[in-house]
């Protein structure tokens, strides 16, 4: 036994000395970053290639929306806070006495969105006066406004979430809202119900229709325009919004790096693929 | 030059064992490794087989806990009152449109906050009821999914496997619904969201390169992705964008397809039998429920691979953990090649450090041999090593030269005894058993010699010293000898001519001596003879008138004679060259002796003191050679006064010298004891140092008289008495001369050759008296009849045949003096002999008696009288003839 154990001890020795070559980096202290969902999925997929290329670095990215992520912030709880919206007053003082850094690393544009079924019967265009009613109640059935014979299920975003904003603050304005009938607290479970149903409306950050939840262009006074990214960089799609990381000013400098590294050409391909426009234009096709 | 065996065999052998060891060593070094890997080895797969299962287990509650969790929110959403009426009402199929609106509503907010994908109602033959889509209503599920739902149905809430809808992959969690008395009427299936796929948890219980968990159905169908879907589209286990889920079946392919990188598209996946682990996910009948492999086994892709594996029952599907062995003993595989890779250095390192050792220690047996050779060659003496048989081991070169042979190789290993040590100095063979040289190995001792012979290869032989050590190993034992020798023929020539030279110096010394004393024994004997002549003319005249007065001139005569015969006596001594003859001698006796012969040969104004000591103990001298000694001592002293005044001291007596006094001594080596010192004193010009070191040296003096030989004679005389000569000298106030001799053990008697006994001895018979001369015949006669006899005398040896011839049976004795006219006393003797074998002849002779007799030993003289005869002679001689036995 008393072999045993040496041989072990000596082959503890040899593995320990293995071991060693292989023994990880030391981790550096984790980045925090927290709000709006819509940023989220960018976010995530550039956390990941952010940490693959500063091995060792850990970069958490959780949501809750615009105004969670902020009032993290402002706790200190997160390091960088995502927002797709506007911050509101008493935000900005209490950012401005922080010190926070803001950066804008994308645009997003929202629109109404639809399901399949709604969509191929017909309806490409809805006007705001349209969407209101159907929000407030007054047009109920698809066929009054040319699509098929269904009850329209309205669906919505929970308060204070960034595309939330956006889009009351679009479709309201100051006046008095009305509530949908079904909130959904991400736009991953709106797009799952208006996916599964066949009646639901719902709006959505561009980026998130596909081929089965379809945008619809919005009907003006002077057409129809579509939601593109030449028409949400020329101004002239009102549902448009930077998306917006802001940064406490003790931040880690991975954090700060991060931050940067959302912001740079290097996580362009990254913002399109989570359906995001980059601030700018391709320089060249 | 080489050595025979010394060494030879303990280094080869050395040199094997060495080899042995280090083999040894490397296959010890080979098992203990062998040992320690094994160990990890075990350790390892010990340690992998541990993660495996707390993998897996980990997953098959993960998998649990999910399943539960959802199915109580389903649940919860089922039991939901508001759903209640609702649903009830649409399964019984009385629901409005604006009731399947609401409830399309109210589950919309129920469920899909919860990440579901999808919701149906279905009723209790499995149909939807109710959907989102009005498109599905009325229809069927997913055929995949009738199972599950038919299982629903029956009363129990489940999570679907994976099934196929639309080309995508689905989960369904299926919750029955009851009726108010708890009746099942339908089935709530909510559609799983990606992530809670059982995929999502499975492939979090990847870990390490190749460690995968996975899903599989009772078939071994894949109900989750596998890790490795690259890797089999590549080998064509699946088609490119396939996804393993539901499309393959873990199979063993029987050989590694990675590692062959083979389209496996040619081969029957489907006649495969099932992997080690989707075969054994379930007991089989009569064997216990096995939950990892024993050993390594093939998975789906052939790769080998360790495994554990779980089946749950509940979701009716096996969990399966696997890592590639490769993965698994990685770190043994590197401790390995580390360790074999140490190996191999030890082994080089060794067989290097070996061969380099092995050089080193060579070079330096090289470099030893050559110091040897060089230490060996450069003596000018022979050095050989003989071993316990005798036989040469190793000469050196001048030993070849002296022995005359060409080379080393001629003696080596022949029995030397017999070739250069065979025969003795007279001629006579010289055995074995004798040699001295034997004789030192036998004894363990060293031995020196001088007197022997060694003989060349010619036949030609020459004298040798050597001198023999005998030779131990470590442990002590005799292994052999080493001698050393050296020609001394030369030497010997030397040292007997530098014998005869000394001899020359001493009988030139003497001759010198006597040529100083025959000047002043002339002078004395003139004066002595004048006193004579003076007082036998007075005798003469007044012998008549006054015969008392004539006595009285007749006694001084008498003394003068003794004085004569004294002289005489000592002349003789000192004019022979005497041989050597020891005896026991009284130093102050013999000075007293040559008292006149030294008062006659110095200056007038010189006093002499004596101051000898009494019972004196006796040293073992040539008195000859002691008075000479006394002489030349005494003649220098003399001479260094030179003619003024001053004062000669001899004194004798007895001391104990120690090492420190005979240091300064000259001698040969007096060894330290008791002592007989006879001191010469004199006051004259003394000698500086310079000339105190030379004095000693033949030919050198200080005198215009003289050949200088005095004081070698004297040093030589010392020494061969194995005595000592203490020199002081200060210039200006005189020299002493400090003479010591070894002292006998007893007192010898004062005077020399006297005769213990009485004066009044007398004895009777009748003696012959044989003398040329007329005076001496009478008064010896004269003086045997006072002693008691009655003479016959004889004028010479033909008379005194004659005599005794006739008259042999009345004569006792006869005193015969050696030289005489016609017949000398020998010739004369040998005669008589003839005539009486038994004849006691007393020889008397004016020389001593050593010269005297020395014809005459063996022919049993009866005594000898040196002449001139004095009563106490007379007496003594015929006392010991008549009474002792034959001389």
């Amino acid at each position: 036994m008393r072999r045993r154990g040496l041989v072990m001890m000596l082959a503890g020795l040899m593995l320990a000395g293995l071991m060693a070559w292989h023994a990880p980096a030391a981790r550096a202290q984790a980045v925090r970053v927290a709000g709006s969902t819509t940023v989220r999925p960018f976010a995530q997929a550039a956390a990941e290639a952010y940490q693959r290329a500063h091995p060792g670095a850990m970069v958490l990215v959780t949501g809750g929306g615009s105004g969670e992520g902020l009032r993290r912030l402002l706790a200190g709880e997160a390091d960088v806070a995502m927002a797709s919206r506007p911050v509101t007053q008493a935000e900005r003082k209490k950012l401005a006495a922080m010190g926070a850094t803001r950066r804008v690393v994308g645009l997003d544009g929202l629109a109404v969105a639809v399901s399949d079924e709604v969509f191929h019967a017909g309806v490409h265009a809805l006007s705001r006066a349209r969407i209101r009613d159907i929000w407030r109640g007054r047009v109920t059935n698809w066929k009054q406004v040319g699509g098929p014979d269904r009850r329209i299920l309205t669906v919505g975003r929970i308060l204070g979430s960034g595309t939330w904003g956006v889009f009351t603050q679009w479709l309201w304005g100051d006046g008095e809202h009305a509530r949908p009938m079904v909130v959904m607290e991400s736009n991953l479970f709106t797009r799952n119900l208006l996916t599964a149903s066949d009646q639901a409306i719902g709006y959505l950050p561009l980026g998130w229709t596909n081929e089965h939840v379809h945008a619809l262009a919005l009907a003006t006074r002077d057409g129809v325009i579509h939601p593109t990214a030449e028409s949400i960089r020329a101004g002239r799609w009102p549902m448009a919004r930077k998306l917006v990381l802001w940064v406490r000013p003790d931040a880690s400098a991975a954090a700060r790096d991060f931050a940067e590294f959302m912001a740079s050409e290097a996580a362009r391909p990254l913002l399109e693929q989570a359906g995001y426009l980059p601030l700018k234009a391709p320089s060249s096709p | 030059m080489y050595f025979l065996g010394f060494g030879r065999k303990a280094e080869a052998r050395g040199r094997r064992y060495g080899w042995l060891l280090a083999l040894g060593f490397l296959a010890l070094a080979a098992a203990a490794s062998y040992v320690a890997l094994s160990q990890i080895k075990r350790h390892l797969i010990g340690e992998t087989f541990s993660q495996l299962h707390a993998v897996n287990n980990w997953a098959a509650r993960s998998l649990d806990r999910q399943t539960t969790r959802m199915i109580e929110q389903a649940g919860v959403l089922a039991r939901d009152a508001e759903h209640q009426a609702l649903m009830a009402r649409t399964l019984s199929g009385h629901a409005s449109r604006d009731d399947r609106f609401a409830l399309r509503r109210h589950l919309a907010e129920d469920v899909f906050p919860l990440g579901y994908r999808d919701v149906l109602l279905l009723d209790a033959r499995g149909r939807i009821a109710l959907a989102m889509r009005r498109s599905l209503e009325g229809k069927r599920p997913p055929a995949g999914a009738m199972p599950f739902v038919r299982e629903a149905l029956r009363g129990e809430a489940l999570v679907s496997h994976p099934f196929a809808r639309d080309g995508q992959v689905r989960m369904w969690l299926v919750q029955p619904v009851r009726d108010g008395r708890g009746a099942v009427v339908g089935a709530l299936a909510l559609e799983l969201a990606a992530r809670d796929h059982f995929g999502k948890m499975a492939s979090l219980g990847r870990f390490g390169f190749s460690a995968e968990t996975y899903l599989v159905d009772r078939e071994g169908r894949f109900l989750t992705a596998s890790r490795f879907e690259e890797q089999l589209r590549r080998i064509g286990l699946l088609k490119p964008g396939q996804s393993s889920v539901l499309n393959m079946v873990a199979r063993d392919p029987g050989r590694n397809l990675v590692e062959e990188g083979s389209e496996a598209a040619d081969a029957h996946p489907d006649a495969w039998p099932l992997t080690f682990a989707a075969a054994h996910l379930l007991p089989a009948p009569g064997q216990p429920a096995m939950h990892e492999s024993p050993s390594a086994y093939r998975d789906y892709r052939g790769v080998p691979v360790f495994g554990v594996w779980q089946w749950d029952e509940a979701h009716r599907l096996g969990v399966i953990t696997e890592i590639d062995v490769d993965e698994a003993l990685a770190v043994w595989r590197f401790a390995r090649n580390v360790v074999l890779a140490m190996l191999g250095i030890l082994m080089a390192a060794g067989l290097a450090g070996a061969r380099y050792y092995g050089r080193l220690r060579r070079r330096l047996a090289a470099e030893s041999g050559r110091v040897r050779d060089l230490l060996m060659n450069s003596t000018a003496e022979g050095i050989y090593g003989v071993d316990t048989g005798g036989r040469c081991t190793f000469i050196n070169a001048a030993g070849v030269d002296m022995l005359g042979y060409d080379s080393a190789d001629e003696l080596l290993g022949r029995n030397l005894h017999d070739t250069i040590h065979h025969t003795k100095a007279d001629g006579t063979p010289y055995p074995e058993e004798e040699c001295r040289i034997f004789r030192c190995f036998r004894e363990k001792t060293r031995v020196h010699c001088r007197d022997e012979l060694f003989w060349r290869k010619d036949g030609s032989s020459f004298a040798v010293e050597y001198r023999a050590h005998p030779v131990f190993d470590e442990h002590g034992e005799l292994t052999g000898g080493v001698v050393t020798f050296s020609d001394i023929s030369e030497l010997l020539e030397a040292e007997k001519e530098r014998e005869k030279m000394e001899r020359q110096v001493q009988h030139t010394q003497r001759l010198e001596s006597l040529g100083v004393l025959a000047g002043g024994i002339a002078h004395d004997f003139n004066n002595i003879l004048a006193a004579i002549m003076g007082n036998a003319a007075l005798a003469r005249m007044r012998v008549a008138e006054a015969p008392l007065e004539a006595k009285e001139k007749l006694e001084r005569i008498e003394a003068s004679c003794e004085r004569a015969a004294t002289l005489c006596r000592q002349m003789l001594a000192y004019s022979g060259k005497g041989k050597f003859v020891v005896k026991p001698v009284n130093m102050s006796g013999l000075v007293e002796e040559i008292t006149h012969l030294l008062e006659v040969s110095l200056d007038k104004s010189v006093v002499v003191k004596f101051q000898l000591a009494e019972n004196l103990p006796a040293v073992e001298a040539d008195e000859a050679q002691i008075q000479q000694v006394i002489m030349n001592l005494v003649t220098n002293a003399n001479d260094a006064i030179g003619g003024k005044s001053g004062v000669i001291s001899i004194s004798t007596g007895i001391m104990s010298a120690g090492e420190d006094y005979l240091r300064d001594c000259y001698g040969d080596n007096p060894k330290p004891g008791r002592y007989v010192w006879l001191e010469v004193s004199d006051t004259g010009c003394g000698m500086d140092r310079e000339t105190i070191d030379r004095i000693f040296d033949p030919f050198f003096t200080t005198k215009f008289t003289g050949r200088g030989l005095g004081m070698s004679a004297v040093l030589g005389i010392v020494r061969g008495h194995k005595g000592a000569l203490k020199v002081y000298s200060e210039v200006g106030r005189g020299t002493t001369f400090k003479l010591l001799l070894p002292a006998m053990e007893q007192e010898a008697q004062a005077g020399a050759g006297a005769a213990a006994g009485a004066d009044d001895w007398q004895g009777q018979g009748t003696v012959l008296v044989v003398d040329d001369e007329e005076t001496v015949r009478e008064t010896t006669a004269m003086m045997l009849e006072d002693l008691g006899f009655s003479t016959i005398t004889a004028r010479d040896g033909v008379e005194a045949l004659e005599i005794f011839r006739r008259r042999h049976g009345e004569i006792d004795a006869v005193l015969m003096d050696l030289t005489m006219p016609r017949m000398g006393g020998e010739e004369c003797f040998r005669e008589m002999r003839q005539v009486d074998a038994n004849v006691r002849v007393v020889l008397t002779s004016g020389y001593n008696e050593q010269d005297a007799i020395q014809h005459f030993t063996g022919k049993r003289l009866a005594g000898f009288v040196q002449k001139p005869a004095t009563m106490d002679k007379l007496r003594a001689a015929m006392r010991a003839a008549l009474e002792g036995g034959d001389a």
